[in-house]
């Protein structure tokens, strides 16, 4: 029997504010898992006990209450860091090292070897396309190298556990496909991973499974097909409509007993709309509640 | 594939990871020009073996000793506070930190790492500073007995016996082991400094608030002896002020032991025991400062 | 805060069995000679702020350096007052170094001295005592000096060309040389001098005849030409007995080691620059 990539039980985060009595529930009674080679995707609005879950799992924060474990070891051992990668919101690396001096410092913290660590630093360089900039330091790097050098540094172990917190923030479009495609690379070698973001389009392209969380709870979780699909309705998407066809097609729909018109207009992301809602929602609760 | 991973059971503390840690530190610190400072070094030993102020030949070659070891004292101690204290934050504010804890390290390998980073920062800058001034040293030995010598030799007031005692006196003052133990001294010095400089970082809100604070306990710890015979031998004093003298004097390092430099570049010599006794004594204070900084740090979040 | 107060249990309990070695570590470094004891409180005053926490920091070598500095400028201002406050700082920061001592006499006594004595501001009578004052003030350097570095003769021999050549009292120089002489690094002549001096010295005639007499008769080596004319004046002085007197040298040898005697004006070996 094999355990869970990420096992979150109950997990509560609460951060004393100041020395007055003051307290932030930042996560509150988290729990979810992670399979093995599965992509999760975790969304929800800035604030929101995301990148705060990340840290406890990686063991940066202890939990108030709850526990996280990755492949069945705690997170408070420091062994169960073996089998992760992590890229953090916003990274900064040593700026006096270069790209591969990079991968060579990382690497060595993961006890490998030298002679592996040549050979696996230039194949992460290769995969991350930063072959030209190998020998530069990061001083020079943009934001969209930083973010490829720190996907690099997360795997340079072989992980089968990926942990990436906004890996897109900032990050112009097409440096953000290359990412896409990198967690896709990681998707086809059964590596799992955790994908935080509010970029959702980028969650519904990968992701297997998907979490809404709003103020450190969670809102909703489930499979991304199961999530999106409404079984009721159907969509029709059309490309280079003739003026009046659509007209023509709105009226037979009106012309039917049954049928209804939801909505028409150009096309949203699903995943967007579900996330608009559900965050609406989760939002008039609190609102009442308070 | 993945059922044999769980197996796996890697060290709990590992010298090669502590290197890695130490030797990126050591980089980073070289990279930011620190060794700059050499070449000031350089301009004050030359400086000061051309100051002629009416010295004897022996004189002369003291006022270098002095010059060094001094220039020498004052890097490393600078180097110790602000190095240690700029470094750790600076990991946490750019975030550097997260990459390097998320990965199998614990904490106190970080810290045991960075230390031995600044000061092996420290022992190099040192090295070279020693292997310069003794070379300036044997130069100005060399020519100092060559001069002298000859000047003697004119005058046949001097017997073959007062030039051989005049070129003896002076070569005791030309690079010898002596000074290289003074030299381990400065190092043990800042050793203890930075070991203290990381303890309060590890809480400390900023940098400047470690700078500050590990220069304060520097400062008391130079008045140990004095402490030490006032509060703790003397009856007298309000209570509070008795227990706080008495407090400061177990918590803080006497620096005060390291400062033999100054006799040695006096001419003192050094018995090997006294520099193993002032090791074992340091590397006592740097494993407990250690151990706290560890306790303190073992507990932060990030 | 559980923490904390565990840190500060530890450093506290470690301090507690740490703290007798350390002690007695210190003092074993004190009696080597490693370890000065702290700047007084008098010199703290005359130091100021920051110099005293140079000097207590390990730094007094540097800072003996800087005033020594001070002192070659207002020497060259001719601020003797300053000259020999910044001395006394040197000396009392480093007692261990005797050619601090020396060189602080040395301003007192020589060029003091002299400078005082050409102040044409000064009636005669003053200068001359001022001058005097500036020569025991040299005087005591030396002799401070002397008690902090009991094991050489520099001082000794300093001390001995003063007495001599400002003070003129070659009975105190006598026994100064005599003291010198019995240093280890004693230079060869202070030996010699001794005698010299005896000779000079009212009423001390027959011991300076014994004593250079012993010393001829020790062979070529002491055989110098100053200690012949001394023997020779002193065979005159006490009408020694043609019988026991040392034989006459050439008077062309007599002449030549004159003239070698003319070439080193300073006597007592003192290299001044
Ligand atoms: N170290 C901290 N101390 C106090 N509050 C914190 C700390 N870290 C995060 N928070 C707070 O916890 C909440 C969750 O933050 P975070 O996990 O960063 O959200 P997300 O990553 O989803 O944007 C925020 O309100 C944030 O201000
Ligand atoms: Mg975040």
């Amino acid at each position: 029997m094999s355990s869970p990539a990420v096992e979150v039980d109950n997990l509560t985060k609460i951060f004393r504010l100041s020395l007055r009595r003051d307290y932030l529930v930042a996560v509150q009674n988290l729990s979810f898992t992670v399979g093995e080679g599965e992509i999760y995707g975790l969304i929800g609005p800035n604030g929101s006990g995301k990148s705060t879950t990340m840290k406890v799992i990686l063991g940066l924060m202890k939990p108030t209450r709850g526990t996280t474990s990755i492949f069945g070891l705690d997170s408070r051992d420091v062994r169960s860091r073996h089998r992760v990668g992590f890229l953090p919101e916003n990274p900064y690396f040593y700026k006096h090292l270069s790209g591969r001096e990079t991968l060579y410092f990382y690497g060595k913290l993961c006890g490998l070897k030298k002679r592996d660590l040549k050979a696996r630093s230039a194949e992460l360089l290769a995969l991350v396309d930063l072959e030209d900039a190998a020998d530069r330091r990061l001083s020079g790097y943009s934001k969209g190298m930083l973010q490829r050098i720190g996907l690099a540094q997360a795997i340079i172990q072989r992980p089968q556990l990926v942990i990436l917190d906004e890996p897109t923030a900032g990050v112009d479009p097409s440096g953000s496909r290359k990412i896409r495609d990198l967690i896709l690379k990681l998707k086809e070698d059964r590596v799992a991973v955790i994908l935080c973001s509010h970029l959702l389009e980028q969650v519904q392209e990968v992701c297997d499974r998907v979490a809404i969380m709003q103020e450190g709870k969670m809102l909703k979780e489930g499979a991304l097909d199961e999530l999106i699909a409404v079984e009721d309705e159907v969509e029709l998407v059309m490309k280079n409509l003739p003026p009046g066809l659509q007209s023509q097609i709105e009226n037979l729909v009106r012309d039917d007993p049954d049928a209804q018109l939801v909505r028409s207009g150009h096309p949203r992301t699903t995943l967007e709309r579900l996330f608009l809602s559900e965050t609406e929602k989760g939002q008039q609760g609190e609102g009442k509640a308070s | 594939m993945s059922a044999a991973i769980p197996e796996y059971r890697p060290p709990l503390f590992s010298a090669q990871r502590v290197w890695t840690l130490a030797t990126s530190t050591f980089t980073q610190l070289v990279r930011m020009k620190t060794f700059y400072f050499l070449a000031v070094f350089a301009v004050l030993v030359i400086a000061a073996s051309n100051l002629n102020l009416l010295y004897t030949p022996v004189q002369q070659l003291k006022v270098i000793r002095e010059t060094s070891l001094g220039a020498m004292s004052i890097f490393s101690w600078l180097f110790a506070i602000s190095a240690t204290a700029v470094l750790i934050p600076r990991d946490l504010e750019d975030r550097t930190l997260y990459t390097i804890l998320s990965k199998p390290v614990p904490r106190l390998e970080y810290l045991v790492g960075k230390l031995l980073g600044v000061l092996l920062v420290i022992g190099v800058a040192l090295a070279l500073m020693y292997a310069f001034f003794s070379l300036i040293l044997f130069f100005q030995e060399y020519s100092i007995i060559s001069s002298e010598m000859s000047r003697m030799s004119q005058n046949p007031r001097y017997s073959l016996e007062d030039r051989a005692t005049e070129a003896a006196l002076i070569s005791a003052y030309g690079p010898d082991l002596n000074l290289l133990y003074g030299v381990l001294a400065v190092f043990l010095k800042s050793a203890v400094l930075a070991t203290v400089a990381m303890l309060i970082s590890t809480f400390a809100s900023s940098s400047l608030f470690t700078i500050i604070i590990t220069t304060v306990i520097f400062l008391i710890g130079h008045f140990h002896k004095m402490a030490a015979d006032f509060w703790v031998a003397e009856q007298q004093g309000a209570l509070i002020t008795r227990i706080l003298g008495k407090v400061l004097v177990l918590v803080i390092p006497d620096f005060q032991i390291f400062n033999i430099s100054d006799s040695i570049s006096g001419g003192q010599s050094v018995a090997f025991l006294v520099i193993a006794q002032m090791s074992a004594l340091a590397l006592m204070y740097v494993i407990i400062f250690t151990i706290a900084s560890w306790f303190l740090f073992s507990d932060k979040e990030f | 805060m559980k923490k904390y107060f565990m840190v500060i249990a530890l450093l506290l309990i470690t301090g507690l069995l740490r703290l007798p070695w350390e002690r007695q570590f210190a003092n074993q470094l004190t009696s080597a000679g490693l370890l000065l004891a702290p700047p007084g409180e008098t010199l703290r005053e005359q130091l100021g702020q920051s110099a005293t926490l140079a000097a207590l920091g390990g730094l007094r070598s540097l800072v003996s350096i800087y005033m020594t500095l001070h002192a070659h400028e207002s020497w060259q201002m001719t601020d003797w007052e300053t000259v020999e406050r910044d001395y006394r700082m040197i000396t009392t920061l480093q007692p261990r170094d005797i050619d601090n001592w020396i060189k602080g006499g040395w301003h007192m006594w020589a060029n003091a001295s002299a400078n005082i004595e050409m102040n044409e501001s000064l009636p005669k009578g003053l200068r001359e005592k001022m001058r005097q004052e500036y020569i025991d003030k040299g005087i005591d350097f030396l002799q401070q000096g002397i008690r902090n570095n009991p094991d050489t003769a520099k001082p000794w021999v300093e001390l001995g060309f003063v007495l001599r050549e400002k003070k003129q009292d070659y009975c105190a120089a006598a026994e100064v040389y005599r003291q010198a002489s019995q240093r280890p690094d004693a230079p060869g002549y202070t030996i010699r001098f001794v005698g010299y001096m005896l000779a000079r010295c009212p009423g001390k005639e027959n011991e300076a005849y014994d004593y250079l007499r012993k010393l001829y008769d020790q062979g070529e080596k002491h055989r110098l030409p100053s200690v012949i004319a001394s023997l020779k004046d002193l065979e005159k002085k006490l009408d020694i007995p043609l019988i026991q007197k040392i034989p006459d040298i050439h008077p062309e040898t007599l002449r030549q080691q004159r003239a070698e005697r003319q070439a080193n004006k300073l006597p007592g070996g003192i290299q001044i620059k």
